[in-house]
């Protein structure tokens, strides 16, 4: 297995070699002259090592170079050790080409020696478009290219052992994105795109040719003009091929063959929804463009029309008399008079997204228990290995309801429940603290043999922590890359099923996560433990 | 039409006796009070008298029956002018220009008779105690009272900005006025007849809704009121704010409509506008928002007349000059036809491409002439770059620039750098240097990147390569705005 896994890792790596010097070669895809280097690092004060957060390498066609880099920003202190920093350097092509293969050898060496992860995986090239419906991630994290596309070749750092450890501090993460989304002169969002945290990317921004494409009036035909870049003398051997689609379907498709400097041609296509258009160079087989248009054909706008001095409604409310003005609703547009079967076709595929999206919600009623209880067995029983622990957060918590749910997870993942004492010792008929502890184990021993139960139940009890009301079943992640997956119980676990109520999967889980981690913190204490298994 | 009635018809005559008799009881209620309820009666006296509409007064052939009549009434208020005059009474004078009024009859009819200084001293005790106020019913609308309650607070504060403001919205309402037209707008009229500087003296002592009714009785006197107005008095701003406002609103009225006459025919006040923009206590530029002046051609033809004049005025104004309007095209007209310093032309130019330039305006577009101050923008290139070689320079400049951020994290301001090369390429139209295709590739080498025909279009990067060339015999501009340049067949490709 590793004998195969190191094989492949090699074919690309030699892929990868091969790519760099196709790219870089003049007129293949551009004219370089030059590399501007960004480096994002973290800074080690104790061992005095930088580490390598992201690098970027962007060739462009610029010759000057830097004797020393630049920093972009202030450094930004994550604590007394760890310190982040951004610098830039524009480097020659020889350098750059130095720095490609001494990476490869484990070797950042940007300004001083950087320490980046072991046994960076190199990736052949690949091809990053930027005109798309759905554009790629990737260019959030890559230098927009006034021209067009990118290829890129990346370092990929699997393991993050130089960085997991940082990372998994309290908001450091969110802290660094927002540090490097604000630095000016480096446009860069990780907060969608974390998996590339540590990585190494070369940049090959595709300048070789702009491609304009043009509807024709009668909404058939599609114009596509292509011009070379100055340097370029002769037309490249190249194939066009345009196609459209609506509804998952190939609705008209067009191809064009051409050698020629300047490129004007009409494509007869029959259609122009979601327009892809492809240019390849057959002779190095690289793309040269790939875009998804929509031409705007319909213009729908709503708006609010407030009216000077209309008289506004008056509330009186716990803080006081408050004015609310009222607006008048209206929507109107262009082209929107008449509905055609896009609009119809449309209509259905939002509405079959939202019944997609649907399936993380459950609807139950009265006399629906087991059902609503198998909803969150299925859920515990199906978790994935990313996920290390299951929390229970439920006011009137008690140890049936931790059976009846978090028990039917079977590979050892550890419980921590919270649960309020106040609200939950008349249940237990326990006169004090002591007596509710010794009530709560002897229900958990009558229960189940707790085999294999990694279990802390903790109460707020004794002017710890705050009140709470919602009842939430979190899924916590093994890593930080990873969301967790947050369920909104709607009700007490011990009252699921008895009358109507939703449990939905709750948008903005790390928020979740994180109250219950603050509220856990103030109450894992000897205070108020209740049980702590085994 | 409506019949005008001259001096000598009736100088002599009868007067109508049952008329006056109708105007005896009021006359002799000493209790009587010159208020709203007084004009009413009047009016309502004479109205049913000669039974006699607005509508029926202006057809040409009226019966002989209604003409005797009117003549009589025309004649009774000559005699009561005269014993007003005579026996200093407010009321017979008020009976006797109602009667003028509501026969649309010129003051003339009475200008032989005499008015004494002592009965003018009365007249003007009584207009010192004028109050005028607005009124709001209890049931009227919601937005009807918080406008009222709007003003009063602008009034308690004298927050001059909030007052023109309001006062401006009150012109949009149908009840403006309702009833004024047949009081106290005749009194004014009458007395600006008689002798202006007494309106002039009354005006400062007013509240802001009298006014408001002074301006209104004397619309077509405003520029005659407002040059006289004292400037010095911060307590008493308002009226020459407010004059000023209704200055260029009627001044615009007059450059639109059948009757129209163009700018230049205005009156010329711009010795007076730039003594009132210099004026420091009275600091018009805070103004100019509230006053909704801006959007004025005649504003900006005064403006630029000003500017044009006293070059130390455009720091000020330059907040209020709309770059992106069409009304500014006639700003910078104006400016450009009363200058007659280049270093004006070079200081106001500056200081409009740096705002231009450095402001977000939407009007980023080669196909778009007729942005305000492009006249200026192009004059000033012109005369900056009277050596070819800065010329050449500046040329260069700006296309290593657009070449620089083409390479940069952020491609926001290229847009702008291809307009201004734009522009000075127009500027060559002035300035006729001569280039070939080949020199161009050396000074402006973006120019010739054929990729940018796709981003800018075809139709830039014709007319930029037309402008500094000799493909086309030149064509003289003298204003640049509204006149489209012709070019030869490469530039037929618009996009």
């Amino acid at each position: 297995m590793f004998d195969i896994e190191n094989a492949i890792k090699e074919a690309k790596q030699e892929y990868a070699n091969k790519d760099f010097e196709l790219l870089l070669k003049e007129g293949n895809i551009a004219f370089y002259k030059g590399c501007e280097v960004s480096h994002i690092f973290i800074f080690d004060k104790e061992e005095k090592k930088a580490i390598n957060y992201f690098t970027l390498f962007s060739f462009d066609e610029l010759s000057s170079v830097d004797k020393t880099p630049n920093y972009l920003s202030k450094q930004l202190d994550i604590n007394d050790r760890y310190f982040c920093g951004i610098q830039r350097k524009r480097i020659s092509i020889e350098n750059a080409q130095n720095c490609f293969i001494n990476i490869q050898k484990g070797i950042l060496n940007f300004d001083e020696e950087c320490l980046t992860g072991r046994n960076l995986y190199l990736l052949p090239k690949a091809f990053v478009p930027c005109e798309s419906n759905e554009k790629a991630l990737l260019n959030s994290i890559l230098k927009p290219n006034y021209w067009g596309d990118n290829y890129i070749i990346e370092f990929f750092d699997e393991k993050k052992e130089l960085l997991t450890e940082i990372l998994n501090i309290k908001n450091v993460s969110e802290k660094i994105y927002d540090y490097i989304r604000k630095t000016q002169r480096i446009k860069m969002d990780f907060s969608k795109i974390y998996e590339r945290i540590g990585n190494i990317i070369f940049q090959f921004p595709i300048t070789i040719c702009k491609t304009g494409i043009y509807s024709e009036k009668n909404s058939n035909d599609i114009r596509l003009k292509l011009e070379y870049h100055p340097r370029q003398k002769a037309g490249k051997n190249i194939h066009i091929i345009i196609t459209a689609s609506f509804d998952d379907t190939i609705t008209a498709a067009d191809y064009y063959d051409s050698c020629d400097l300047k490129i004007d041609h009409i494509f007869h296509l029959g259609d122009d929804y979601n327009l892809t258009t492809t240019i390849l160079d057959k002779d190095n087989n690289l793309f040269l463009h790939k875009s998804t248009v929509n031409f705007i054909k319909k213009i729908s706008i709503s708006s609010s029309l407030g009216i000077t001095y209309s008289e506004p409604r008056l509330l009186k409310t716990e803080t006081g008399h408050k004015e609310i003005d009222l607006v008048h609703r209206t929507s109107f547009g262009i082209n929107i008079q008449r509905k055609d079967y896009t609009d119809y076709i449309n209509q259905r595929v939002r509405n079959n997204e939202i019944i997609r999206k649907s399936s993380d919600l459950g609807v139950f009623k009265k006399k629906q228990r087991q059902e609503a209880l198998k909803f969150i067995q299925n859920r515990i029983k199906n978790i994935s290995s990313d996920f290390i622990a299951i929390y229970l957060w439920d006011p009137y918590l008690l140890p049936a309801d931790i059976i009846n749910t978090l028990y039917y997870e079977n590979s050892g993942l550890i419980f921590q429940c919270i649960t309020d004492y106040q609200k939950t010792r008349k249940k237990l008929k326990a006169n004090c603290f002591s007596d509710y502890i010794q009530k709560v184990k002897e229900e958990f021993s009558s229960l189940s043999n707790n085999q294999g139960v990694h279990l802390k139940l903790v109460a707020r009890y004794g002017g710890h922590g705050w009140g709470f009301h919602d009842r939430f079943l979190i899924f916590v992640p093994r890593d930080s890359f990873t969301l967790p997956e947050v369920y909104s119980l709607g009700i007490s676990v011990n009252q699921l099923g008895k009358s109507h109520h939703i449990i939905q999967k709750v948008p903005n889980p790390r928020v979740i996560l994180d109250d219950f981690e603050k509220l856990w913190k103030e109450l894992d204490n000897s205070d108020c433990c209740v049980i702590h298994m085994p | 039409m409506k019949i005008e009635y001259l001096l000598n018809d009736i100088k002599n005559g009868n007067e109508s006796a049952e008329l006056f008799e109708a105007f005896k009881q009021i006359l002799e209620n000493p209790t009587k009070e010159i208020n709203i309820d007084f004009f009413k009666q009047i009016n309502a006296i004479i109205f049913n008298y000669t039974k006699i509409n607005k509508n029926e007064f202006l057809q040409i052939n009226l019966p002989e029956e209604k003409i005797k009549k009117i003549k009589e009434c025309l004649i009774l208020s000559r005699k009561l002018y005269t014993e007003s005059v005579n026996e200093l009474s407010e009321k017979k004078l008020i009976i006797s220009l109602l009667l003028l009024r509501f026969y649309e009859q010129s003051f003339l009819l009475l200008s032989d008779i005499k008015v004494s200084k002592n009965f003018l001293d009365k007249i003007i005790e009584m207009l010192k105690n004028v109050s005028i106020t607005f009124n709001i019913k209890d049931d009227a609308r919601y937005g009807e009272k918080k406008w009222l309650d709007a003003i009063n607070e602008a009034k308690t504060l004298n927050d001059y900005s909030k007052m023109l403001k309001m006062m401006d919205e009150l012109n949009n309402s149908p009840f403006l006025f309702e009833g004024i037209e047949s009081s106290w707008t005749i009194i004014f009229q009458w007395i600006w007849f008689i002798r202006h500087e007494i309106i002039i003296e009354l005006i400062t002592t007013m509240s802001p809704e009298t006014v408001e009714v002074v301006f209104y009785s004397l619309k077509d006197e405003i520029h005659n009121i407002v040059i006289h107005l004292p400037q010095n008095n911060p307590q008493k701003a308002y009226p020459v704010l407010r004059g000023f406002m209704l200055l260029f609103h009627c001044l615009e009225e007059k450059t639109r409509g059948e009757n129209a006459i163009t700018l230049q025919e205005l009156p010329d006040c711009t010795d007076w506008i730039i003594e009132m923009f210099h004026n420091k206590i009275i600091n018009i530029p805070e103004y100019i928002p509230a006053m909704r002046i801006a959007h004025l051609k005649s504003f900006n033809y005064y403006l630029g007349k000003a500017i044009a004049k006293d070059i130390s005025l455009f720091n000020k104004f330059l907040s209020a000059i709309d770059l992106d309007a069409e009304v500014s095209v006639v700003f910078s007209e104006s400016f450009l036809d009363n200058v007659n310093q280049n270093r004006k032309i070079l200081f106001v130019g500056n200081k409009i491409i740096y705002k231009y330039f450095s402001e977000k305006i939407n009007t980023y577009d080669f196909t778009n002439k007729n942005i305000g101050c492009l006249g200026i923008i192009i004059q000033y290139f012109y005369l900056k770059y009277k050596t070819k070689e800065k010329y050449i320079k500046k040329l260069n400049k700006t296309s290593s620039m657009i070449i620089k951020i083409q390479s940069s994290w952020d491609f926001t301001n290229i847009k702008k750098f291809w307009i201004y090369l734009f522009y000075l390429a127009m500027a060559n139209n002035y300035l006729e240097y001569h280039f070939t295709e080949k020199q161009l590739k050396e000074i402006i080498p973006i120019v010739f990147d054929e990729r940018e025909r796709i981003n800018q279009g075809y139709y830039c990067i014709d007319t930029i390569i037309a402008l500094l060339t000799s493909f086309v015999e030149k064509i003289k501009l003298k204003k640049i705005n509204n006149d489209v340049v012709e070019f030869s067949k490469k530039s037929d490709k618009n996009e």
